[in-house]
């Protein structure tokens, strides 16, 4: 090697390890899992935030996907290198609160401009842990089912309504089954099976139980009770009695049974508000006709659906905290949210702001999605850590009814167990 | 002649029929890249989009600042390159043709750092590389491949299979070991220098949790992550991610070709002998 | 020694003194911050609500430090560790809330690192290659290798007591930050910074003295030259592999005996409760078990690759591009592929089920039944290794001596023979390689599964690592996934030392 090439080399190790940042002035670094579109959205906040707060500038540093995001804040929290602002998903409010780790926003609320009291209090609800709100919630939806107008009226079906029960639901399922080419197969479904437990929470709600004792502290006492057995006996016969396709493995964000929903082949579907912006156009130009509905409930229970929020919170070691909690109030402040509904994305959490987008919507849906608000319940995920393995253990409860053929009452039971072992750690 | 002839075709036949296989799928990323969303969302899905629409390419380009995920993940991949190719061929040089104290126990480590899957390796070198005030810099993200026992294998199970008359023809003529290494070793593993090269850009093009976990700005995003960011929890963009998955294919395969040429100068070379 | 070996070593003097320089510097910008931010809040935290009592050292400007941030009397925590580190809490500009903590120090970078370190560096640097390059020159090795380590040493020594020296002007002085974010950046370990440079300068020292002995070398018995020499190629990776491997797995090890969050302050030490805790997982086995299923698509992978090389290892027109064709399904980003080929083994819709419906054959839900998902998998993991593996062996073919096979067909060895005799017994060292990594990352790879299938249905597709995915990024319990990861580590490395077994007895030159 020449000296030539031995300076240069030297030289160019020397500018690679000592690739380091300036700083000037203040960077507030924000992260959430959204998609490209809505960090588009948000965008707009971020420079708004900037021009009222000279010297400070916003970084969006987004991570797609859920697990990896959870982890990476997680982690640059503990490495004390905090993101200033981080989107947290209600169903995580109790693994985080649990490590302490997020700042108490309650104190500051006032002082930021945020008026606790305008957002729906359901949805406030799983933010609170203890008497600390961990978040200020920026968006949310209940689980729904969506039923496609065009196929109720070809089968001459009255359309559902809201708090149908389950004997309702499955005579229109059975109505709406058909072999519609008449080539002896059935290629027309009245629903899916979707294995997940955030799809099928709101079922067992409605049929008076739920999937823990109220305290939260165990599984067995309530899932393994008749009514969950008995609900959960209703939905694995879909699929078995023909009403249903065979469940899909896969993940939700593949797609198959919206494929089959908007293709007209599907005529329930149980989803949340995320699939609008999606489908929104295709709504306008009259290529569907959706309409939305609450999960059926039995005789002489109440809805219940899980609200499914999202809010922004700020790490308790930000070296920013003023800022950040500013910027976290900033965006879910009325005009921001505003600009979010119109995407369609979610539903405002600020009650004004909810029910004047919802009187612009022509379709009608967002009405029927803001109906299931007062039967909105708080999903264990924010009143329980383990949420996560709970989830694994209810997706296997449903694969042990539908895929391995084992009894109801055993795969509830088992479950419990499983569930019961988590909790108890 | 005709018998030839038959052998020829026999052999185009295996060679299409195989290449039939291997890039049906790829034609439906292609496909499903040019196709409207909606159009995406129908039972069966079409094969072919009604109207083939370019612009999911510039959209899903511009949607995110490519152009830098593209010129991170070029200096990711340049530098890991680097590293394993000059680690690799010293270390499977000494393993394959000295004999010395400590041999196998040491390719055994070698091979023992292998059986550790990087996930679970994440953390602990999160919190080293944090340690080192490294996170968030080009310098982090490059640290953790700059060596790969795989290739120190590969290297040495090549030069194990490379005949080792000529570098003792070299040692006679009174080379060093140095120089036997760099002017005799080096040119006849040419082949297996450039597979390693090759690999090791595929793994850091590639490399996708890394990135990702030691990114703290987004300044520093890879391509990959890119293309992932198409698909979220809640939400996936079919047509955009394939385009972009798509466009992160070019640069792999213009190293493909590169590379390729270096096989066939390898060729030239073992004609030499 | 020849005059290319003296271009390396003094190559190899630079870099190592340019790399020093470079971890020192990023060392000390960054060590153990978390720890120390966390503390600090916390020590803070706790005496919010007293009345403080100032206890800063004399030359502290308060009056400068308070108008800065608007708070008269900062609240002082002191540093249980005696000295070395003075934090105060720190309110912000709005008399919000307490934002973080200063670390009271003085212009430390300026003092310590802004003199003390170019001065070092400078001294290891030109007296280093001097004493490294001189008196190899002049053909006396064993003077080049004592006076090299002493040199060293003299430097570390140096550094580590002018880095001691400077902690007390680190406590008595109070920095005044440029910005609110310095105000949670606590002063770095200086013990830990110091430890890391001697290790450096020792390694480095000794790394000199290695060289020059081999030099010196010349008369010694040719096996300890050689040892010498094979040490030398295999020094870089070898400290890397220390550094950023072998060191993250003993610390992997360490994790899985105890109870380990991220985020908890306490970490108990459990024995192998965690190592009883999957074993007493019905799940664990179940996966361990589709491990070594899934793991079958290598060998057969290995062979359709073989035969796809010597396809195309045929001087055909075209056959740049067919190789392209092959190898393509590696390159593309998995989770991409994993979603097409998601939709090709689709039960209703995929490509598969259209074939065989054509023939008149039943349609199989590929990923949605237990019996068929797994080899589905396997199916997809080959479609997309074929090419890898392709590529492997076609480089060990093109190495092969066209001259070995021309005589061979002078011979009369029919194109079998010639494979059989020739090629494959030369190909036998890139085959052990293929099987052996490839067994080991078939246990490895987990995105065809978690995009494909989640482990389902009914965990027929659970794999290991997926589940180690699993335990510590979903559910967060880093610990069990660790205890999980050397288990599968233990796994692997019986599995390889069979292989290597048997291998090792059918050729000699493994």
């Amino acid at each position: 090697m020449t000296p030539r090439g031995v300076v240069t080399l030297a030289a160019a190790l020397a500018i690679g390890l000592s690739a380091c940042r300036r700083d000037e002035g203040v960077t507030l670094r924000i992260t959430s899992w959204q998609s490209p579109e809505e960090n588009a959205i948000d965008a707009v906040e971020y420079r708004a935030f900037e021009a009222e707060h000279p010297g400070v500038r916003i970084v969006n540093d987004p991570v797609s996907n859920s697990s990896e995001y959870r982890e990476i804040v997680l982690t640059s929290i503990g490495a004390g290198s905090p993101p200033d602002v981080f989107l947290l998903d209600g169903i995580d409010v109790a693994a985080f609160a649990q490590r302490n780790v997020v700042l108490d926003l309650q104190p500051f609320a006032e002082r930021v401009g945020v008026q606790v009291g305008l957002f729906f209090p359901q949805v406030l609800e799983p933010f609170r842990a203890g008497d600390k709100l961990v978040a200020f919630p920026k968006g949310f939806t209940p689980m729904v089912y969506y039923y496609n107008r065009a196929l109720f009226a070809k089968a001459g079906v009255a359309p559902p309504k809201q708090g149908w029960t389950q004997e309702e639901f499955l005579a229109t399922v059975r109505a709406l089954t058909r072999d519609s080419n008449g080539d002896g197969v059935v290629d027309q479904w009245g629903t899916v099976l979707d294995r997940r437990l955030y799809a099928w929470q709101a079922w067992i709600w409605g049929a008076g139980a739920d999937i823990l004792t109220p305290d939260g502290r165990r599984a067995s006492g309530a899932l393994d009770q008749p009514e969950v057995e008995r609900t959960l006996t209703l939905l694995t016969d879909l699929p078995r009695l023909g009403y249903a396709p065979p469940p899909s493995t896969t993940g939700g964000a593949l797609g198959f049974e919206q494929r089959l929903f908007y293709s007209g082949k599907l005529a329930l579907l149980t989803s949340g508000h995320w699939m609008i912006p999606r489908i929104r156009r295709y709504l306008e130009e009259g290529r569907v006709q959706l309409g939305v509905v609450s999960v059926p409930r039995t005789e002489g229970h109440q809805v219940r659906t899980p609200l499914f929020a999202s809010g922004w919170a700020v790490p308790y070691n930000t070296p920013h905290r003023k800022l950040a909690v500013e910027l976290a109030a900033w965006m879910v402040r009325a005009d921001a949210q505003r600009r979010r509904a119109a995407s369609g994305l979610e539903i405002p959490t600020l009650m004004t702001v909810a029910y004047e987008s919802a009187s612009k919507d022509t379709t009608g849906m967002e009405m029927d999605f803001l109906w299931q608000v007062p039967y909105g319940g708080v999903p264990w995920g924010a009143r329980v850590a383990p949420y996560r393995e709970i989830e694994a253990a209810m997706l296997d409860l449903i694969d042990r009814i539908v895929v391995d053929r084992v009894p109801v009452q055993r795969a509830v039971r088992d479950a419990s167990v499983v569930v019961d072992r988590a909790l108890a750690r | 002649m005709s018998d030839r002839l038959l052998r020829r075709a026999l052999g185009y036949g295996a060679a299409l029929t195989l290449a039939l296989v291997m890039v049906a799928p790829f034609l439906w990323m292609l496909s499903t890249a040019l196709m409207d969303e909606f159009e995406v969302y129908q039972a069966p899905p079409p094969l072919l989009p009604t109207v083939p629409r370019f612009a999911n390419f510039t959209e899903a380009l511009t949607a995110l600042p490519f152009a830098l995920y593209f010129r991170n993940s070029l200096i990711l991949a340049a530098a890991t390159v680097t590293g394993q190719v000059v680690t690799a061929a010293m270390a499977g040089y000494a393993f394959a043709r000295h004999r010395f104290a400590g041999r196998t126990p040491l390719f055994a480590v070698y091979l023992g750092t292998l059986m550790i899957p990087g996930i679970a390796l994440l953390v602990p070198r999160f919190l080293l590389v944090d340690a080192m005030g490294l996170v968030d810099t080009v310098a982090g993200l490059v640290s953790v491949e700059l060596v790969a026992a795989w290739g120190i294998f590969l290297m040495r199970q090549y030069f194990l299979s490379l005949p080792r008359d000529m570098e003792d023809a070299a040692r006679l003529d009174g080379a060093g070991e140095w120089q036997v290494f760099w002017h005799v070793a080096v040119p006849l593993a040419r082949p297996a220098l450039a597979t390693v090269a090759l690999f090791a850009f595929i793994d850091a093009w590639k490399a996708l949790l890394w990135p990702l976990v030691i990114a703290r700005s987004p300044d520093l995003r890879v391509v990959e992550a890119g293309v992932a960011s198409f698909h979220g929890m809640y939400f996936a963009n079919w047509p955009w991610q394939m385009a972009a998955a798509v466009a992160a294919l070019v640069p792999v395969l213009v190293v493909f070709l590169v590379a390729q040429k270096a096989f066939l100068r390898g060729l030239a070379f073992g004609g030499i002998k | 020694m020849t005059r290319a070996e003296t271009r390396v070593v003094m190559l190899a003097i630079i870099v190592w003194t340019v790399a020093s320089i470079g971890v020192a510097w990023h060392t000390l910008r960054g060590i153990d911050y978390g720890a120390r931010s966390r503390d600090a809040l916390a020590r803070a935290h706790a005496l919010r609500g007293r009345v403080p009592t100032p206890a800063f050292p004399r030359d502290l400007d308060v009056s400068e430090l308070a108008a800065l941030h608007k708070e008269e009397r900062p609240l002082v925590v002191d540093d249980p560790d005696g000295s070395e580190i003075v934090t105060a809490a720190v309110k912000d500009a709005d008399d919000w809330d307490i934002i973080g903590a200063v670390g009271l120090y003085g212009r430390w970078r300026e003092r310590a690192f802004a003199t003390a370190w170019p001065a070092v560096a400078a001294l290891l640097l030109g007296v280093g290659m001097f004493a490294g390059v001189r008196p190899v020159r002049d053909a006396s090795p064993r003077a080049a290798a004592v006076g090299g380590l002493a040199l060293f040493g003299a430097a570390a020594a140096a550094t580590a007591v002018q880095l001691r020296a400077s902690v007390p002007a680190l406590a008595s002085h109070a920095e005044l930050p440029a910005s609110l974010s310095r105000l949670a950046l606590p002063p770095p370990s200086l013990a830990f910074a110091t430890l890391l440079l001697v290790c450096l300068a020792v390694g480095g020292a000794l790394a000199l003295s290695a060289v020059h002995w081999h030099a010196a070398a010349a008369g010694r018995p040719a096996r300890v030259q050689e040892t010498l020499g094979a040490w030398a190629f295999i020094a870089p990776s070898l400290l890397h592999l220390v550094v950023f491997t072998i060191a993250p797995v003993g610390f992997l090890f360490w994790i899985s005996v105890h109870d380990w969050d991220l985020l908890a302050t306490d970490r108990p030490f459990v024995g192998l409760a965690h190592f009883r805790e999957i074993g007493a997982d019905p799940l664990f086995w179940r996966a361990l078990r589709n491990g070594l299923v899934y793991a079958l698509y290598v060998p057969a992978t290995m062979i359709a690759a073989l035969a796809a090389a010597v396809v195309l290892d045929q001087p055909l027109r075209g056959i740049k591009l067919l190789r392209v064709v092959v190898f393509l399904p590696f390159v593309a980003s998995t989770v991409a592929i994993a979603l097409v080929w998601q939709w090709l083994l689709h039960r209703d819709f995929g490509l598969l089920n259209v074939a065989l419906a054509a023939m008149h054959l039943p349609r199989v839900d590929w990923l949605g039944s237990p019996a068929t998902a797994l080899p589905a998998l396997m199916l997809v993991s080959a479609w997309s290794q074929l090419g890898y593996m392709m590529v492997i062996y076609l480089a060990g073919l093109q190495a092969i001596p066209t001259s070995l096979l021309e005589a061979a067909r002078l011979d009369g060895a029919s194109a079998w023979q010639r494979f059989r005799l020739i090629r494959w017994p030369l190909l036998r060292p890139v085959s052990t390689y293929l099987l052996l990594t490839g067994i080991i990352w078939s246990f490895h790879g987990f995105t065809l599964v978690y995009v494909m299938t989640e482990g389902g249905p009914a965990h027929a597709t659970d794999v290991l690592v997926y589940r180690i995915f699993q335990t510590a990024w979903e559910f967060r319990r880093f610990d069990v996934a660790a205890a999980m990861s050397v288990v599968l580590c233990a796994v692997l490395l019986a599995l390889t030392a069979l292989q290597w077994r048997t291998v090792k007895g059918e050729a000699a030159d493994v």
